[in-house]
């Protein structure tokens, strides 16, 4: 369920373990040397790839919230039930 | 008086200003000066991490790499998004706990995960140790700046001095409200400057960015990649890698984690956080616009580059402006660092060690630690020279060994034992303080090494024995502990 967290990883992978191919001065991209590009490039992915493991984060947790709602009405339906029958006729 | 001046002056007043009123309607218990009483929201968490991107070392050290060494320099951009990774996942799990255990420093952590005063004890005086020579750098930063900009009116002691009596003045008044409060006046500020003069420099000098490290490129080939040997990828990588573990071990950052109302609060943060400090690209940028504009600083006199090429293409205003900024960028990280400090010293030595002391006591004499502590750091920044650069460097590299006992302490049983975190935490440093000492690099130790290894930053070294020392002690004591259950008799188990 947590899975996505792993998403995590991928701008320190594509950050520092592409370095040594991006070690360079061209292209200049948006007028910038390619290293310093592609560090800027990965800084920006940090934060998108951070913003949607949060907002996966926050799913899991309310389709977690809301199951544990579901089961709780369920008890409560079963007990009224139960409460129900149990009840002395009159 | 020049323009100039008066800007500096006029902020530090609105700074001290800011920082006194912060205290406004509270009573400052311990948990209220050094934590805020854990209530602040997003942004001003924010804006207390953000205070760690933009220090004086940041501020000058950035421009100065940039200008003096070209491509290694942007460690600095890479270490920090990393950093922002690990704390989305790191933080909650630290706040979470410490508000629990009503936790106010970074070593009542280790004191209540290993239920070990002595542990707590041992890591106070090490981030004591790493903070002092931090505090002293902010200090001698903020001389530097106040001397430049004030084009020579005001003594770079002068500027220490008052600057400190402003510092120590608001930190005991409001503890980390002032902090909050400054850090608020100082993004706005540094902001505005940073942007300014790393958009405004390369335009005006060269056309255009490309421009500039075009011209960069032809009068120092190879200036803007990382060289085959030394600070090379292999340097590169090691060292973000390393200062990133480093990065929340600090005690005040560690600290101004535990200011949060909530723990999405680090999360989001995660998110934002590593755009914001994209702002440090300008800083490069006016580093880098320096180093054809005003050639020939060498050595330390890199550190001035911005300053430089600030007076010599502005309008004094300005240059007060930026003054003012970089007076800021001190006072920010110095405030918390002093309340951090303070608070180490009194609530996990003196009270640990005189445990009749009151609630009461420790409290006062957090506070009243912070004009001892200043004054000792106004000293070692008057008088101090070349050391301090090697006392930083140890710093954040002990400060760094704190990690693995940390992390292994997270789960709900710790991995490590008390004696393992204890022994592998003595060991990291011990490593450190030798490797410092004797300025080994790993090229010194494996000479016939490849270049590959030649060029790890040598604070591996001391990560791998602190890792190997804890694990050997955490098995070693694990197998007395059960060893002695064993030998006791069943029927008396």
């Amino acid at each position: 369920m947590r899975a996505h967290r792993w998403l995590a990883l991928l701008p320190v992978i594509g950050m520092l373990g592409g370095v040594p191919f991006a070690n360079r001065v061209e292209p200049y991209v948006l007028g910038l040397p390619f290293l310093l590009f592609w560090i800027v490039l990965w800084v920006v992915i940090t934060s998108v790839v951070m913003g949607v493991v949060y907002a996966l984060d926050r799913a899991t947790l309310r389709a977690l919230e809301d199951e544990v709602a579901t089961v709780h009405s369920r008890i409560d339906s079963a007990r009224a039930a139960d409460r129900a029958t149990r009840e002395p006729r009159v | 008086m020049s323009s100039a001046l008066v800007i500096i002056i006029a902020t530090l007043a609105i700074a001290l200003f800011l920082g006194v009123r912060a205290r406004r309607g509270r009573t400052m218990s311990l948990e209220q000066w050094s934590v805020g009483g854990r209530g602040f929201g997003t942004i001003f968490v924010f804006l207390l991490m953000a205070g760690e991107i933009y220090t004086t070392f940041t501020f000058l050290g950035g421009s100065g790499w940039a200008y003096g060494k070209g491509a290694p320099a942007f460690y600095i951009l890479s270490y920090g998004a990393i950093a922002y990774i690990i704390s989305y996942f790191l933080l909650p799990v630290v706040w979470r706990y410490a508000k629990e255990h009503r936790l106010v420093s970074q070593a009542d952590f280790f004191v209540s995960k290993y239920e070990s005063e002595s542990l707590g004890i041992l890591v106070s005086l090490v981030s004591v140790v790493a903070m002092i020579p931090y505090l002293v750098l902010q200090l001698k930063g903020l001389g530097i700046i106040v001397s430049e900009t004030s084009y020579g009116t005001v003594s770079a002691s002068a500027a220490i001095w008052i600057s400190s009596v402003a510092l120590v003045v608001y930190v005991v008044i409001s503890g980390v409200h002032g902090s909050a409060w400054t850090a608020v006046l100082k993004d706005v500020m540094i902001l505005a400057v940073a942007i300014a003069l790393g958009v405004y420099l390369p335009i005006h000098h060269y056309g255009s960015f490309q421009g500039m490290f075009e011209a960069i490129e032809r009068a120092r080939p190879g200036f803007l990649t990382l060289p085959a040997t030394g600070m090379s990828t292999t340097w590169f990588i090691s060292t973000v890698a390393l200062t990133a573990l480093g990065f929340y071990m600090w005690p005040h950052t560690f600290g101004s984690a535990y200011t949060a109302r909530n723990e999405n609060v680090f999360r989001k943060n995660a998110v934002v956080m590593p755009l914001y400090q994209l702002v440090l690209l300008f800083v490069f940028f006016t580093g880098f616009a320096a180093i054809l504009t005003v050639p020939g600083l060498e050595g330390s006199q890199a550190d001035l580059a911005l300053l430089k090429v600030s007076k010599q293409s502005f309008a004094p205003w300005i240059v007060g402006t930026v003054g003012a900024a970089g007076v800021l960028t001190a006072l920010v990280p110095g405030s918390m660092l002093l309340v951090s400090a303070c608070t180490i010293l009194s609530k996990n030595v003196y009270a640990k060690l005189s445990p009749s002391a009151s609630d009461h006591t420790v409290e006062r004499l957090a506070k009243g630690l912070v004009p001892v502590v200043a004054i000792l750091s106004v000293f070692f920044a008057l008088r101090g020279g070349e050391t301090l650069v090697m006392l930083l460097l140890m710093g954040y590299n002990f400060v760094t060994q704190l990690f693995p006992a940390l992390v292994l302490s997270l789960g709900r049983t710790p991995f490590a034992t008390r004696q393992g975190a204890f022994a592998g935490i003595l060991a990291g440093e011990a490593t450190v303080a030798w490797l410092t000492i004797t300025g080994a690099t790993m090229a010194t130790l494996f000479p016939q090494w490849p270049e590959i290894v030649r060029d790890l930053n040598v604070g591996i070294v001391a990560m791998v024995v602190n890792v190997v020392v804890l694990t050997l002690v955490t098995l070693a004591t694990r197998a007395r502990a059960r060893s002695a259950i064993e030998a006791v008799p069943a029927a008396e188990r």
